[in-house]
């Protein structure tokens, strides 16, 4: 392996690697915009220059790999490459770099949304000059509208090419052009032809300056004020890794990230622009009930609950505990459906449990990288299977039908929708139907019981990934319905049926999951970490 | 850094006696009272910027009737400076609410009317839809003057400006712009004007 | 009409004229006070409330009776109640003995009513022989209302306002006594009408200078006022022994401290000035008007004693109270002995010159 001299610092380092990635790898910085670890080298920003000893020129980091020499040319005797970045030879440059990138930006900070997080800002303080030298006007270049979602400040951009070769590389539509000459170069898409892939917001992420923004977020906050939760993603069985970035209890934006395992860097726009539906959608403030007449009325949790306590349990001398039915949610977490699934089996002791999913659709895509989004809408569809011991709702509904089930139990979830198909029909031959759901649909006002919840924005919990991979998300915003989360209801109807059990928090519950579901055994709630948990 | 023992002899007798500088201090106060050379002490600034003499050559001003003109630098109520075509100069940059040490101030952008009257001026495409100034939060430092881009929060020379209600003593766009038209010629207590808000 | 009905009816009245013009006078004394510190520091002081601020202090007493009068729970309480009372009390009290005005020759009073066979009307409520013992005793009495104020709040800053006030007390008590001595002396008599009335008749015993010194001083002390008011020092104990009063409460210590400094003077007045006299002039020459000059020129020395300790206040700073033990102890009690035994010596002297 060469050995180094990198910065003063001496690395043995594989060869082949480049200098750019040896030196983040060891952390030490040198300044760039055009490379991108998931994208291919273009050397075309300038920014990386670091001078390298036995090299005539200065030599772009990103693209300069790590070489053994023979042993007669080794300097010092020893090292294969001398490398320094803060040389006076190559800071001169970085200034140079600096001035150039910056004699037509337009310095808009103020406004720009990018301000704070911006590779121009942090450079211009850290390697550059400090002032304007040059006395000429600007090139104006106005703002364009590149697609749907996007937007682009043309005068902004430093042409660093990370857009183009994403959509070339990562998404392959080759949307993305840069056109002109010289100072007149811009980003373009081809006439007609608008940036309208199912990435695109990944395009105002990866821009290094305050070029291209999603219209979405655009003057919506400033950076800084931003309060960051990781999370995963709901909207498809993915599980990608986001980071929801929230100011005064209200969802600004959702930005990917990093989780080589899952998703890399990036995100669809399904995912980057669906929060809205779902902070927007109508609310369950307090629980529900319906009365002989069919008109609703607010009530209060312990009532509630307690009205719902003696009804199943006179059903269930009528009848026989397996009367009562359970359904849980592949849109629910892990803690949701083993609750659900150990007051249905243990404490009802009935075992007509099922599990209630959104249809797979056929909307299903691969990316040129390799990126998916799934047909399979739900986040949790695997862990519920594993931890009800069901594949759908088809058994239950059944019985239903038959009039062997005559309470429903049934763990809401999914986004926008109330009743499934046919469901509206199958569930009015109940006798009792109690509804755990955050909105205020169709579903939820035919419910018998409807007791509120959270939307998973607003709550902690984990999701089992297509890749059977378990994630945590977590509460991002305070609650804009209900104030009880649905793990917490769920555990007031345990200790509404069964006293002896004792309201743990959702850490505990996985952990306890994670001791007797053999799937999730060897996990726990800490050691998930960022990077979530394959099955042992 | 060396010490320097200076040595006082207070056990004089003129010291003990203590009387004769009673007698002075009594003096010098009297003279005070019946304003012999009080004149020159602190009246010179107030004379040259009251607009009147203050009764009877005292240090005091008779607030409602006459009012203290404070120095041009002079930190009072905000004022949100326009245009000459009477448009907003702020860019709702947050400068001003990032720089503020009391957490006072409230903003909310959005795309502003005249955006595209500025296609070359990406500033303007940004205005403040809330623009909001807790003034019993305010500690009237002059960071938020100090940090705007395009001078359009400036401290004014207000200093009356007590509210009844806490809802009141939040100045939103419209107010401070109001104290714009009204503190832009420098001369809000030369000619006599008041602030026309609810209090 | 008797004797006894006419003497009663007549004090009625004297006593009535005596505590309006204390209590008037109090108010007119803070007003001054605070008119005058801000003339003192080049301010204009209160100059809203009727004529030119004439009703400042009568705004300030209807604020102070109408606030609402918080009685914390930690005090003691009967003591807590009871100590302005007794601050109060002795104030207005010593009034009766000062003699106010020229005696109204019987023949001078126009009042029908009253009949014939009228007496000498004699300007002061009790012409008692002790009168002077009357005031030093009833002084004294004055502490105790700090010490219980002090005491029943349960507070350290206001016990050791009280502690201070009475230490102070004992420690000028002396002096001021002797110094009275110096003037009994040459008085010859502890009544305060006979005082007067050899001073009328002689020279006023300001000529005694360092008894009156000594007097003054002492009497500075006795009062609490600056440069002595270590009791209610805001520096160090707050606002001292009256810290947790409010309200009408704290008024009436406000009140019995005013009154004090208003009997005070008219004593000073009375020992050294030759109270209501008018000098180079015979009261009873021009019958009731004369007496009437008399209670002004009265009016007139007292309203400069009460300028003087408001001129003192706003001039001086406040002694330490090492410093203050110092000058009680160690300058004004020799001081007043030696003035004592030189005025037994110098009447002794010239015994003639004078009875």
């Amino acid at each position: 392996m060469p050995k180094i001299k990198l910065n003063g610092r001496v690395l043995e380092v594989e060869a082949g690697k480049t200098i750019l990635q040896v030196a983040s790898e060891n952390g030490i910085e040198i300044p760039h915009y055009c490379y991108h670890p998931k994208l291919s080298v273009a050397g075309n920003c300038r920014m990386c220059l670091v001078e390298v000893q036995g090299m005539p020129k200065l030599a772009t980091a990103c693209s300069t790999p790590i070489m053994n020499s023979p042993p007669a040319r080794k300097i010092d005797g020893e090292f294969d490459m001398v490398i320094n970045s803060k040389s006076e030879e190559a800071a001169a440059a970085q200034k140079s770099v600096m001035e150039f990138l910056l004699l037509n930006h337009p310095t808009d900070c103020p406004v720009c949304d990018k301000a704070g997080e911006c590779r121009l800002q942090d450079y211009s303080y850290g390697y550059g000059r400090g002032y304007r030298r040059a006395v000429e006007e600007k090139t104006p270049k106005p703002k364009k509208d590149l697609g749907p979602n996007i937007a682009l400040y043309t005068q902004r951009c430093i042409l660093c090419s990370r857009c183009v070769r994403f959509c070339d590389e990562i998404v392959g539509s080759h949307e993305l052009a840069i056109a002109n000459r010289g100072c007149h170069d811009e980003i373009v898409t081809y006439p007609g032809k608008p940036l309208e892939n199912r990435l695109s917001g990944n395009v105002a992420d990866i821009c290094p300056v305050g070029a291209l923004v999603t219209k979405d977020f655009l003057f919506s906050a400033r950076v800084w004020n931003l309060k960051k939760t990781s999370s995963v993603c709901s909207g498809c069985s993915a599980g990608c890794n986001i980071q929801i970035e929230t100011m005064a209890e209200k969802i600004k934006r959702i930005q990917p990230k990093n989780n080589e395992n899952v998703n890399s860097y990036w995100i669809c726009d399904d995912g980057r622009f669906g929060y809205n539906e779902i902070q927007d959608a109508k609310r369950i403030k307090y629980p529900r009930k319906k009365d002989q007449s069919g008109n609703l009325s607010q009530t209060d949790l312990k009532t509630a609950i307690a009205e719902v306590v003696e009804k199943v349990n006179s059903l269930k001398k009528i009848y026989k505990p397996k009367a009562i039915g359970f359904l849980g949610s592949a849109h629910a977490s892990n803690e949701e459906n083993f609750l659900l699934n150990k007051l249905a089996r243990k404490i009802v002791g009935s075992s007509n449990v099922g599990l209630r999913a959104a249809e797979i659709t056929n909307d299903e895509v691969v990316f040129k990288s390799g990126f998916k989004i799934y047909g399979d809408k739900t986040p949790n569809r695997f862990g519920a299977k594993v931890i009800l011991g069901s594949e759908n709702a088809q058994e239950i509904y059944e019985k239903i039908k038959n009039g062997e089930i005559k309470a429903l139990f049934l763990l809401g979830g999914i986004p926008e929708t109330g009743f499934l198909p046919h469901e509206e029909e199958i569930f009015s031959k109940l006798e009792l139907l109690v509804v755990v759901d955050y909105l205020d649909s169709d579903l939820t006002q035919s419910a018998d019981f409807s007791l509120g919840g959270k939307n998973y924005f607003e709550k902690q919990g984990t999701f089992t990934n297509v890749q059977e991979r378990v994630q945590k998300f977590n509460q991002a915003v305070s609650s804009q319905g209900s104030f009880v989360s649905d793990v917490e209801i769920l555990q007031e109807l345990m200790v509404a049926f069964d006293k002896s059990w004792k309201e743990i928090a959702v850490s505990e519950i996985f952990n306890q999951l994670a001791k007797e579901n053999e799937f999730f055994r060897g996990m726990t709630f800490y050691k998930l970490g960022q990077e979530g948990m394959l099955k042992q | 850094m060396a010490t320097k023992t200076i040595s006082v002899d207070i056990k004089t007798v003129k010291n003990d006696v203590y009387l004769v500088e009673i007698f002075k201090g009594l003096l010098l106060t009297l003279k005070h009272f019946l304003k012999i050379g009080a004149k020159s002490a602190y009246l010179a600034p107030t004379e040259r910027r009251a607009g009147k003499l203050s009764t009877n050559n005292r240090a005091t001003i008779q607030y409602p009737e006459e009012k203290w003109v404070p120095y041009p630098q002079y930190r009072g109520l905000h004022r949100l400076n326009k245009d000459e075509q009477d448009r907003t100069k702020c860019v709702a940059c947050e400068m001003c609410a990032t720089a503020c040490p009391a957490d006072c101030i409230f903003i909310e952008a959005e795309r502003s009317p005249w955006a595209d009257e500025f296609p070359n001026d990406p500033k303007r495409e940004k205005h403040p839809k809330i623009y909001e100034i807790d003034v019993l939060r305010c500690i009237f430092c002059g960071f938020c003057e100090e940090a705007c881009p395009c001078e359009a929060i400036e401290l004014t020379e207000i200093y009356d400006f007590a509210a009844y209600s806490r809802e009141n003593a939040v100045y939103d766009k419209e107010k401070l712009e109001r104290v714009y038209d009204l503190t832009k010629d420098g001369k809000f207590y030369q000619e006599g004007r008041k602030l026309d808000f609810e209090f | 009409m008797d004797a006894f009905t006419q003497n009663l009816i007549f004090t009625v009245l004297k006593i009535a004229f005596v505590l309006t013009f204390t209590l008037l006078g109090v108010t007119m004394v803070i007003l001054a006070e605070r008119r005058f510190s801000a003339f003192i520091q080049d301010r204009l002081g209160p100059n809203r409330t009727w004529f030119g601020g004439l009703g400042q202090s009568f705004a300030d007493g209807i604020k102070l009776i109408v606030k609402e009068d918080v009685i914390p729970n930690h005090v003691d309480r009967l003591v807590y109640l009871l100590a302005p009372v007794v601050m109060m009390t002795p104030a207005l009290m010593i009034g009766a003995v000062i003699p106010f005005g020229a005696t109204i020759p019987s023949g001078e009073l126009w009042l029908p009513l009253l009949g014939a066979n009228l007496e000498n009307l004699v300007l002061q409520i009790a012409n008692i022989n002790v009168g002077i013992l009357y005031f030093v005793s009833v002084t004294s009495i004055g502490v105790y209302g700090i010490v219980m104020g002090g005491w029943a709040q349960n507070n350290k800053y206001s016990l050791l306002g009280a502690l201070r006030a009475s230490a102070q007390m004992i420690s000028y008590e002396l002096p001021l006594g002797l110094s009275v001595v110096a003037v009994v002396l040459m008085a010859g008599s502890l009544s305060l009408g006979e005082i007067v009335k050899v001073q009328q008749e002689g020279f006023w015993f300001i000529l005694n200078f360092p008894a009156f010194l000594v007097f003054l001083i002492a009497v500075f002390a006795e009062t609490n006022r600056l440069p002595f008011d270590l009791a209610e020092c805001e520096q160090e104990l707050v606002a001292g022994y009256h810290t947790e009063y409010s309200s009408m409460k704290f008024g009436m210590f406000l009140l019995a401290e005013y009154a004090n400094l208003i009997t005070s003077s008219a004593f000073i007045v009375t020992l050294f000035f030759g109270g209501w006299d008018v000098p180079f002039y015979d009261e009873t020459a021009h019958g009731l008007a004369g007496v009437l000059l008399s209670v002004i020129v009265f009016a007139i020395k007292i309203s400069f004693f009460v300028f003087l300790f408001i001129w003192v206040r706003w001039s001086l700073p406040r002694f330490r109270y090492d410093q203050l033990m110092h000058l009680g102890w160690k300058r004004l009690l020799p001081i007043s002995l030696a003035t004592v035994v030189g005025t037994a010596i110098l009447m002794v002297l010239f015994k003639d010159l004078y009875h």
